[in-house]
């Protein structure tokens, strides 16, 4: 499953969520709340994270990822 | 695979395999948050086939690592399926414990208020009635025999 891409050239981190299991509005939440930290741009079922700053493009996806997890338990 | 666990040792990840009719969606949430301090964590699949969790150490490990996350995640399923059967079992004993419980507030918070009542009207009598006195010398009021004295 490679739900984590990383684009180098562009600085970007490209995320697709298994709606089954990552319920949009969550998803939508992190986005909000990975302001300071990221740019995100939506297109179709695809995220776009571009960081405000040099960081891990990988491990920026995958603490997204952990972020979204952590809103669906404790809602 | 070993049982329910797929290892990917040279990537630095392991899947774990979960029945989504033997665990809810509510017990691998629960499993997988267990994980997100040490792991970075995925969830795929199919909730009604089969559910597949990756975990990805933050630092990273060898393969017998990767399986014991793996069974240590395997444990936490068991752990909250349990939990999970447990409230489901618990519930009308908990309902009750709780009913009994309010009752039993709202019965002294009533008798808490009618004693407050009851003490504030001993401790704060009724203020007299004032005597006003007008330019003309006239008093109105309780004491009318002081009226024209100045």
């Amino acid at each position: 499953m490679e739900r984590i891409k990383v684009n180098k050239e562009k600085n970007e981190v490209i995320l697709s969520f298994n709606e089954k299991f990552y319920n949009k509005k969550f998803i939508d939440k992190a986005i909000e709340e990975f302001k300071e930290v990221c740019d995100a741009k939506k297109e179709k079922d695809l995220i776009f994270l571009t960081p405000k700053e040099k960081v891990d493009l990988d491990i920026l996806g995958y603490e997204f990822y952990n972020y979204v997890l952590g809103l669906i338990k404790n809602n | 695979m070993e049982g329910n666990l797929e290892i990917h040792e040279k990537e630095g990840y392991v899947w774990v395999s979960v029945n989504p009719k033997i665990y809810s969606l509510d017990v691998i949430y629960s499993a997988s948050y267990m994980f997100l301090e040490t792991c970075y964590v995925m969830i795929d699949g199919d909730p009604m086939e089969e559910v597949i969790v990756e975990l990805r150490p933050k630092n990273k490990t060898g393969l017998i690592d990767l399986r014991v996350i793996g069974r240590e995640f395997n444990n936490e399923l068991v752990n909250y399926a349990n939990y999970a059967a447990q409230c489901i079992r618990n519930a009308g004993i908990r309902e009750t414990i709780l009913k009994m419980v309010l009752l039993t507030q709202e019965g002294e918070s009533a008798k808490n208020t009618t004693t407050s009542e009851t003490n504030s009207l001993d401790n704060n009598p009724k203020p007299e009635k004032e005597t006003v006195v007008t330019d003309t010398g006239e008093t109105y009021g309780k004491n009318k025999s002081e009226q024209g004295k100045k």
